[in-house]
């Protein structure tokens, strides 16, 4: 009998990949509008908190403009509008759906049914799903910690704090995976059954 | 009788570094074994090494000798789901996101036993104290019902009361389950609780006490908290406070597992939604619980030298610190990364340090330094706040607090 979390996870991963597939391949204003129907469909079904998408939304895409434009800066081209508009409704779908994914996605239903296929493809995905879910207490750790011991006084000093913020978290989610893969190392044969006495 | 778990002429390098020499351990099943060292003497090493972690998970160490675990090699004995380890760092060790996830993972339902209180059950595993954290790890540990049980230092996270639980359930499973339990602990009244004692080194007893912190009496006022009220998701966890901190006094403020101290300590750094007056007369260096969750993975002398407002030397703070300067920040033990932090309080040179649980990882002559430290730093007018589930510790602050349940209270 398959339980209640791996049919939810199933039914999530194939709606995003089914979503993704069509913006990727076509995407026009109808399309868009069939996403967004689906997505608010998907929101009200799992009652999403529309206040915490929001914000998540507001900072990955503000994140992504600016990294965007910094980028066509970079490589001496002009910016082109156009192809950032684009790239932008690309990225915002991609958010909403990362945002579903991320908050209703479990990692017990990931092992669950990943491990029926094979069991390093449900450890590296259940991973994955973990680390989207703790990124942002993660980054709010450090930034906060920096931005209180770190005197934020000029424009200068909050940048580093940026800087050392960003520095801090990328190793950070590397210690947090090692932490992570030594736990699964000690408890895999409880989780996944493997070998017994 | 066959000894069960038997270590024989053990040897433990890494990067040329010798961490344990010719070290040897017989032990019997039924019974609780209190490992005891200096912080940084190879307590955790030893654990990973019983657990099959060093060498088949930590590549880097060159392991000798012979371990064996109820007649298995301890990768073997791990992979029988003979061996539980419960780490010293639980805070990314779990796998579900909650409670509830971590349960399932395990084919548990929060209805099988009392594991975690009803409404912690779909918190963020963030959002849980770390000695919640910590609780629930020892609890799932139990459960699993191993052959060898392996805990990493539960008295840096317990308070007094969860303390004598978690050991009482220990020594009555390893005599029930004819299984060994192993505690790595610097808390001294821990032996009554054990079977046998066994010493890394020649680590102190009651080094600390009868050395009280005494006050600078310069008497300004350095920080002012008045109806002062803290906030996570709209719900109050900070009933409204009042309290003052005067230059070169240092406050102990108790409590016990999620009573809210962490949740204080950031609301006096403002860094969280909080309500009220709040003053102060300088700026605010805050060391968090989790030591090592806020630095980059770089040697532990460019750590120092980013806060160095002192302009010191920093081969001579490190060495005061009992730091290794070219160590890479996550090789410290938990022990020694709440060290550093306290090296950087000293080097930036901020008026009020808060230090959240400051003897988490650290024996007792760490302990002793620690409060010598407090106390330099309070002589040169520097305003310390500190909170702590350990009272022996806290009786050292001329002042103390009592924080239960969101609410502050003035201690006698």
């Amino acid at each position: 009998m398959i339980d209640k979390d791996v049919s939810r996870t199933f039914l999530l991963i194939f709606s995003t990949l089914f979503i993704s597939i069509i913006v990727i391949l076509n995407l026009n204003m109808l399309v868009l509008l069939a996403i967004a129907i689906i997505a608010l469909s998907i929101s009200l079904l799992l009652r999403i908190n529309v206040k915490s998408m929001l914000k998540f939304v507001i900072f990955f895409q503000g994140f992504f403009t600016l990294s965007s434009v910094i980028a066509q800066i970079m490589v001496f081209d002009k910016i082109v509008y156009e192809s950032l508009a684009l790239s932008n409704i690309k990225m915002f779908i991609f958010v909403i759906l990362s945002f579903i994914f991320a908050k209703y996605v479990t990692t017990t239903g990931l092992i669950k049914l990943f491990k029926k296929i094979s069991v390093n493809a449900a450890v590296a995905i259940a991973l994955a799903v973990k680390f989207m879910k703790f990124f942002p207490d993660t980054w709010s750790l450090a930034y906060r910690t920096y931005s209180v011991n770190y005197d934020p006084g000029s424009r200068f000093s909050r940048i580093k704090i940026l800087i050392m913020s960003v520095k801090a978290f990328i190793n950070l989610s590397l210690y947090s995976a090692l932490q992570t893969a030594e736990s699964l190392a000690t408890r895999s044969t409880i989780i996944f059954g493997k070998e017994k006495k | 009788m066959i000894k069960k778990v038997i270590v024989s002429n053990l040897s433990v390098k890494i990067n040329k570094k010798t961490i344990l020499k010719n070290f040897n351990l017989e032990l019997d099943s039924g019974s609780l074994v209190l490992l005891r060292g200096s912080t940084g003497s190879g307590k955790t090493t030893l654990l990973r090494v019983l657990s099959g972690l060093i060498p088949e998970f930590y590549r880097g160490f060159q392991v000798s000798g012979e371990v064996k675990v109820f007649e298995y090699p301890p990768i073997q004995a791990l992979r029988k789901a003979l061996i539980t380890y419960v780490p010293q760092d639980p805070y990314s060790y779990f796998i579900g996101s909650t409670p509830r996830e971590e349960l399932s993972l395990f084919g548990l339902h929060i209805n099988q036993s009392s594991i975690i209180d009803n409404n912690l059950l779909d918190k963020s595993m963030h959002e849980l104290s770390d000695g919640q954290l910590y609780l629930f790890l020892v609890k799932l540990a139990y459960l699993q019902k191993a052959k060898l049980l392996l805990l990493d230092e539960p008295t840096s996270h317990l308070d007094e009361s969860t303390y004598n639980y978690v050991m009482g359930l220990m020594k009555n499973y390893a005599e029930a389950s004819d299984s060994i339990v192993i505690v790595v602990d610097h808390r001294d009244d821990a032996a009554k609780y054990a079977d046998y004692i066994v010493k890394l080194d020649n680590v102190q007893d009651n080094c600390y006490e009868g050395l009280p912190l005494v006050r600078n009496k310069h008497g300004d006022t350095a920080l002012v908290l008045e109806n002062y009220s803290c906030f996570h998701d709209g719900q109050i966890i900070i009933n409204p406070i009042s309290l003052e901190v005067k230059r070169g006094e240092a406050v102990a403020i108790y409590g016990a597992n999620g009573s809210g101290k962490t949740t204080l300590m950031w609301g006096i750094a403002c860094s969280i939604n909080c309500k009220g007056t709040r003053r102060l007369s300088g700026k605010v260096f805050i060391i968090p619980q989790t030591p090592i969750y806020w630095f980059d993975n770089v040697p532990v002398a460019e750590i120092l030298q980013k806060f160095n407002k002192r302009k010191e030397n920093i081969k001579s703070v490190a060495e005061r610190f009992g730091l290794d300067e070219n160590l890479m920040s996550y090789n410290l033990s938990i022990g020694k990364a709440r060290l550093l932090s306290l090296a950087l309080a000293y080097l930036s040179n901020k008026e009020i340090i808060l230090i959240d649980e400051p003897t988490i990882g650290l024996d007792c002559n760490s302990k002793k330094s620690l409060l010598e430290t407090i106390q330099k730093l309070i002589d040169e007018g520097i305003s310390i706040i500190i909170t702590t589930h350990n009272m022996k510790f806290a009786l050292n602050f001329e002042r103390r607090y009592n924080l239960n349940k969101g609410t502050l209270v003035e201690m006698e």
